[in-house]
């Protein structure tokens, strides 16, 4: 049993105060996808904020068949979908990536390096479609494996792995033009 | 580039900045939890709802199966009475106990039926435990009459000359695939086209299955046995695919049309 | 608490059609229902019952999402299904039950424990005036006690929303009112959904109302507003009865009702203009006339 199943067991039992170290155990991961789809990152904390409020309120009625993080994952895309609707954010655009957005290595590097990189990023992502993209972003952004990939999509694990191999060859022939 | 260069671009350094957020966000979390109940609703385990339909379904299915065994005793035994079996001619027998195998599965076709033809399949969907948890009680009190029926069939038409591993082939094969025809249809068609598919499906499988066992008598006893044991396997096999794409919605459109 | 349909949409193959092409029972439907009741108006064949099994997770959607809460109710499987009380529009049962195994074979289905079970059992065959026939068989009782325990099935797990398809038809008027008053009691912090074709079952309880025509909704909003658009519409004249054939297939004017008079005239109820017919009066829209001229 790993840690997760124990912590959402006693949350069952009504040990609310696992609650914290389930959502400290996650924080970062979905701070780090809100922030891939959401403009800023004031948007992003909200988002986050908001999944994990709607994560409680359902976490009674949960039923824990080892598919926690693919439930978490879909609650804060869904969410994300609400706060953009309302807020009348467009799609993914070059503007999309957060401010505070750099690669680990460079940022202690100079400025203008992880402003290239920024800006070559999101315009290889700019010329994915949104189920491409989202698989993209689970897969290098978040670090999910294939199988985490399909819970979450609800797509077959075939449909991920040759979506993810073209998208990747789109992004390659974007960064060679 | 490569895929670690990709995620090496990717990648975004796990700063501290989030942490008041995530601190504010843990007191909202508390607040909320605060505001539900200390312990959830108490909710039935799918072992207490098959205990539960004993009551409801399982003395019905048995009943329903206790008669089609008894119509087939009779059958047997009112030929046995006029001494047609005496030199038994082990010819018939396999073909009898083929017959039965098949009857024994078809005795679920109306039990299977009933949830469309009471038009309770909808409601039962929308519940708590959906078709899923019936179907599976259903199958299981089902399963359980069905074995009963099978080993009382081995034991009365078995010891007429019939070795065992005849006789055991000779039920289970056609049998099993019946039950796999059977489940396969429900998953697949309209409910007013199962019955007749299933029961015509079925009785061609009977026959298929009797001269197929009868071309693998030419195979050693051993190999035989491994073989059939393969193909009940696969059919089990068969049946949880279908109930698991039952559970799964994807009959649900033709259930209800 | 909220239900939210967004561009959800159900196609099937049309299997009359020999090129078996798409046929769109649910084209594209948003909607965001909140607690109070809301009336789901629509002619058979209008892709009501269809949209309400989505809704209740018994189907799956082709298209868009129905997400309860924010959240996508195919995440919540079970647990959605949990806080739903649904009845369909056509109502079955085992026909060997009497009412108290119904409920208990329900309870069972949705979940609950014997002891949670008994209780709500014993308190809605009280409510529903069923516990003097809690033992006999459900096919022997009158077509109103029959959709009184469907009502009790659906309240079972004291649902926070409640779906009802068509459930007021068979019914006399005075089972109807009965069923409205009923309705009207249940419906506080809930949402209740009624789709009906028959517009006085919810004109009067109803907090707002959709109206659904070939798989799409028309119009949303209260009977008030949805009334108010057929101001200046409505109108009654009083007419020879041999003039009947010829307004009958007047093109301008749409004919909702017609009432034989005691002096042998013929009074008409009509949506058109004034000037349609030579003395005609202004009327108040009723949200029936609304669904006349929509459908």
């Amino acid at each position: 049993m790993t840690r997760e199943d124990e912590l959402i067991r006693q949350i069952k039992q009504g040990r609310r105060e696992c609650l914290n170290e389930l959502v400290e155990l996650y924080y970062p991961v979905i701070l780090r996808y809100c922030m891939w789809h959401m403009p800023d990152m004031e948007s992003a904390q909200d988002a986050t904020q908001e999944t994990f409020l709607k994560l409680v309120r359902f976490i009674d009625r949960y039923h824990h068949r080892g598919q926690f993080k693919a439930f978490l994952y879909k609650i804060a895309a869904n969410t994300c979908i609400d706060i953009k609707r309302k807020r009348a954010v467009p799609e993914f655009s070059l503007e999309s990536l957060p401010e505070d957005f750099a690669p680990a290595e460079m940022q202690s590097e100079n400025g203008f390096q992880s402003a290239e990189d920024r800006l070559q990023l999101a315009s290889a992502l700019t010329c994915l479609d949104s189920t491409q993209r989202e698989l993209v972003l689970l897969r290098y952004g978040q670090e999910l494996s294939l199988k985490e990939i399909s819970a979450v999509t609800g797509l077959p694990l075939r449909t991920v792995q040759t979506k993810l191999r073209r998208a990747v060859q789109k992004m390659n022939k974007s960064v060679t033009m | 580039m490569h895929h670690r260069q990709w995620k090496n671009l990717f990648a975004i350094e796990k700063g501290t900045a989030y942490e008041p957020h995530m601190h504010n966000t843990l007191r909202l979390v508390q607040e909320q939890a605060g505001r539900l109940n200390s312990a959830g609703t108490p909710v039935l385990s799918i072992t207490g709802l098959v205990a539960k339909q004993v009551k409801f379904l399982a003395w019905k299915i048995w009943l329903t199966q206790g008669m089609v065994l008894a119509a087939l005793c009779a059958v047997f035994f009112c030929i046995h009475a006029n001494n047609t079996l005496e030199c038994v001619d082990l010819y018939i027998l396999p073909k009898f106990l083929c017959g039965c195998g098949t009857v024994v599965a078809m005795s679920a076709i109306p039990i299977l039926k009933r949830a469309s033809r009471y038009k309770m399949f909808e409601l039962e969907q929308s519940t708590h435990f959906a078709i899923g948890g019936s179907l599976l009680s259903q199958l299981l009190f089902i399963g359980i009459g069905d074995v009963c029926m099978l080993t009382v069939l081995a034991l009365a038409v078995g010891r007429f000359g019939l070795t065992i591993p005849v006789t055991t082939i000779t039920l289970i094969v056609p049998f099993m695939t019946a039950a796999t025809a059977c489940i396969m249809l429900w998953a697949r068609t309209t409910p007013s086209v199962f019955q007749t598919a299933s029961v015509m499906l079925c009785l061609l499988s009977s026959w298929l299955s009797y001269e197929v066992i009868d071309k693998s008598s030419l195979l050693q006893t051993p190999t035989r046995l491994c073989l059939w044991t393969g193909y009940a396997l696969i059919c089990i096999a068969v049946i949880c695919h279908e109930y698991h794409n039952i559970c799964s919605y994807k009959s649900v459109d033709q259930m209800l049309n | 608490m909220e239900i939210t349909l967004e561009h959800v949409a159900k196609h099937f193959k049309d299997k009359t059609n020999k090129n078996l092409s798409v046929k769109k029972a649910v084209a594209d439907v948003s909607l965001h229902l909140t607690p109070g009741v809301w009336g789901l108006l629509g002619a058979n064949g209008s892709g009501k019952t269809t949209l309400m099994r989505m809704i209740c997770g018994i189907m799956k959607p082709t298209a868009g999402r129905i997400c309860y809460d924010g959240v996508d109710i195919t995440q919540l499987d079970d647990a959605y299904r949990d806080i739903i009380g649904y009845l369909p529009q056509e109502f079955g049962f085992y026909p060997e039950f009497t009412v108290q195994q119904y409920l208990e074979y329900i309870s069972a289905l949705k979940g609950m424990t014997d002891a949670q079970a008994k209780n709500r059992i014993d308190e809605l065959l009280v409510r529903l005036s069923l516990d003097d026939v809690r033992r006999k068989r459900i096919i022997k009782l009158s077509g109103g006690m029959k959709r009184r325990v469907g009502i009790a099935q659906a309240l079972l797990n004291d649902p926070e929303f409640l779906v009802l398809d068509e459930p007021t038809s068979g019914l006399d008027p005075g089972e109807r009112v009965r069923f409205r008053n009923l309705l009207s009691e249940f419906a506080k912090d809930r949402i209740v959904l009624i789709s009906t074709h028959i517009v006085s079952d919810v004109e009067y309880i109803a907090t707002r109302n959709a109206i659904m025509k070939n798989g799409e909704i028309l119009l949303t909003g209260t009977t008030q507003e949805l009334v108010s658009q057929m101001h200046g519409k409505v109108y009654q004249a009083v007419i020879p009865p041999q003039e009947l054939h010829m307004w009958e297939s007047e093109p301008r004017i749409q004919i909702v009702n017609l009432r034989n008079e005691a002096d042998g005239s013929i009074c008409l109820r009509y949506l058109g203009n004034p000037t349609d017919i030579p003395d005609a009066e202004a009327q108040n829209p009723t949200l029936e006339d609304l669904y006349l001229h929509i459908k």
